[in-house]
Parts: C-alpha cells; structure tokens; sequence
C-alpha cells in the first residue's frame, strides 16, 4: 500500500505514472458566455481621428482553465475588434475587386495603435453542462467591441448632431458624418 | 518565459509549414481568377507545361464530374446546392477562385508557369452588395436560378408584444463594413504519400 502523501512527496517517474488517470467527457450542449466593454474615446472633430483613452473588457467564462491563455485570448480579441472598428475595412470596387489588397491599404494596428486594455475575467458563474464549469472564452472580447467604440464615438459627437450607424470609424467617415450634420443642423 | 511556446520562438527555432522539407519536395502555386464573375472560354497550359521543372498542371477538366469542397460548419437546407468546386471551370464566381494547379520542382518554377497558364474569359456582371444580390438581376449559381442560398428565421418568446409593450421602439438601419482575421502564417500543408507524420497548420479566419 503507497499512501497519497508518498506519492506526492516523491517525485519519480513511478509516481507520477500511479497518479496519472484518464477521463472523457463529451458536452452535448453548448455553453453561452457572457460579458460587457465600455470605451472611453476623445474624437478630434477637425480632423475625424479618434483616440481610444481607454476599453475595459469583461467576461464570464465560467472557470478559466488557464488564466494566464484566457487573458491573453480576451486582450487579442478586443485589440481585434479595435482594430476592426477603426481601422481595417476591407473595399470592394464594382468589378469585385479588392481594393484593401495589401497591408498598406488595409491597416493593422501597431503597438502603439490602442491603449493597455483592461481585460477582466470573471468566474462567477460556473457552467452546469461539463465536470470544470468552463464556458467558452476568447470570444467575449471582440463581439461589442465595434458597438462600444460606436456609442463612445456617438456620445463624444452627439453635442453636434451626429448619429452613429456605420462602422468602420475611420477618420474620412466620421469627419463626413460631422460635415453632414453641420449642414442639416 | 510565461508561456511554453515562447522560448522556441524568441530563439528562432519556432517552425512553419515552409520550413518543413522532405527528398523530392515538390511545389503547387494556384492560378486563380481575376474576374468576380466570368465564364472562362479557354484555359491553357501549354506554355506552363513546357518549361523546365514543371510536373503538372491541373484544372477542373482534371477533376471527377461535381467534385465539390463540403462545409465544414453545420449547413441550412439549400447550402449543398452551392457548394464550390476545388477548382472553378468553366464559370468563376469571384476573384481569387482557384482555376487551375501548378506542380513544379521548386516554389519559383511553380510560380512562374503560374503565370503562364493562358485563361481567356467572357466577363460578367459582378455582384458585390447582398441587397443587389437578393434581386437575382444577376444569378451567380446559374443552376439553381437564385442568389439566395436559404431562409433563415430564429424567434423565442414573444417579440412583436415585447415591442408592442416597450415604453420606446426605434427603427434603425446599422451597416457593419467587412473585416477579416489577418494570420502571421496562412494556410500550408506539406503532404508525403510515406510519411508518418504531416505538419500542418490551419488558422480558420
């Protein structure tokens, strides 16, 4: 008889074959996570171009297997969806033609394009679906990210008369959207 | 180091699809349309097939009759009737389709009897906007007579008395522009008829 504490005390190859165990577990139904963002943008109205000062991200995953991987999916996803809210569109002529072909037309962001973001995991609602209580994770950080950069940009333009019903939010477009609401007001 | 990747990929030692290499690596370049919509007359490898190096060149008259790419996602009724065909012919349906593979022994050969392959199209009408496309003034699938692959309709509850019974109900049109995953590394497959083992990578954007 080996008891828990020998095994755990020692560390050998023995050992760490007597604590390995195989389980399988298959979901049958899908898990739903659930999450917020708020941005904080300055819009220069000369010019159109929009600083984002802050996006905080926050999402439920249920239980995060791998905090470190999780954070690092929420901080990517919602670097993405900046992205996408601001600065990459992809152009179509008539003809079908891609006109945001190539990487100086369709415009990722540097290092220096979007502020730290503040990327929360929660745990506070454990999946009842599978053994870990994990839900999906990742995804929680780019799905408002383009509504919560529009309704920061809305209520940063809204003294003006602008109403906020297209993405992306690229300097030409929001400047357009200035110039169209001075001339209707 | 926090992560377990990072040590080989700070020291140059991470490992791509295109740092793999067997004996007799061969090289496959597409050629691919440079029309949205066209019905190609002709498509030609002669002069690809005869320079030096070239293995093979392959279109759609290569392929089995109806040879289709599957969906991988979970299809709606009326998706299989549009599903597309590993390489295009002789209708192409946007830019970029492939129309035709090129076997070279190197990845330079393989790109310039790419661009050797004579394709000769009788252009048509492209069809770019989703709302243009749901009038079928322009069928892109010829076969089925529609633009439109399938209706779909989720509803839960009770929504019309939801709005009915809201204290304020706004019609609003938003327009989302289109933007896409862009991978460091796309997709590459090293493939060996012996081999044990096949790397490969896929990033699903």
């Amino acid at each position: 008889v080996i008891t828990l504490a020998t095994i755990t005390a020692e560390d050998s190859p023995d050992t760490r074959a007597a604590l390995t165990a195989v389980a399988r577990f298959t979901p049958t139904k899908l898990t739903y996570s659930y999450g917020a963002q708020v941005a904080h943008v300055a819009v220069d109205t000369e010019t159109g171009a929009v600083d984002v000062l802050k996006l905080v991200t926050v999402e439920d995953v249920g239980r995060a297997i791998n905090p470190l991987l999780v954070h690092g999916q929420a901080h990517g996803a919602a670097l993405q969806g900046l992205s996408g809210a601001f600065l990459e569109e992809l152009v179509y002529d008539d003809a079908g033609q891609l006109l945001t072909g190539t990487l100086a037309d369709y415009v990722l962001p540097t290092a220096s394009a979007f502020p730290n973001i503040d990327a929360i995991t929660l745990e506070e609602v454990p999946s009842t679906l599978n053994p870990l209580g994990a839900k999906g994770a990742g995804e929680g950080g780019i799905v408002a990210t383009g509504a919560a950069a529009a309704n920061a940009v809305a209520a940063a333009l809204a003294p003006l008369g602008v109403i906020v019903r297209d993405l992306p939010l690229s300097p030409t477009n929001i400047a357009r959207w200035i110039r169209d609401a001075q001339r209707a007001g | 180091m926090r992560r377990a990747e990072d040590l080989r990929f700070v020291t140059g030692r991470g490992c791509y699809v295109d740092d793999f290499t067997r004996p007799g690596l061969t090289h496959a370049v597409l050629v691919r349309s440079a029309h949205a919509h066209a019905q190609m007359s002709r498509i030609d490898a002669t002069r690809a097939l005869t320079r030096g190096g070239v293995l093979a060149v392959l279109t759609s008259a290569d392929l089995p009759a109806m040879t289709a790419i599957p969906l991988r996602l979970a299809p709606l009724p009326g998706f299989d009737r549009y599903l597309q065909p590993p390489l295009a012919g002789p209708r192409v349906r946007y830019v970029g389709e492939p129309v035709a593979v090129v076997v070279a022994e190197d990845r330079h050969v393989a790109e310039d009897a790419a661009a050797a392959v004579a394709v000769e199209n009788e252009v048509g009408t492209a069809v770019v906007d989703a709302h243009r496309a749901l009038t079928d003034d322009v069928v892109i699938h010829e076969a089925t007579g529609t633009n439109v692959a399938s209706r779909y309709t989720v509803s839960r509850g009770d929504p019309d008395g939801a709005f009915a019974a809201a204290d304020y109900t706004r019609v609003e049109t938003f327009r989302c522009h289109r933007h896409t995953a862009v991978a460091l590394e796309t997709r590459g497959l090293v493939d060996a008829a012996a081999a044990t083992s096949i790397p490969v990578t896929a990033a699903d954007p």
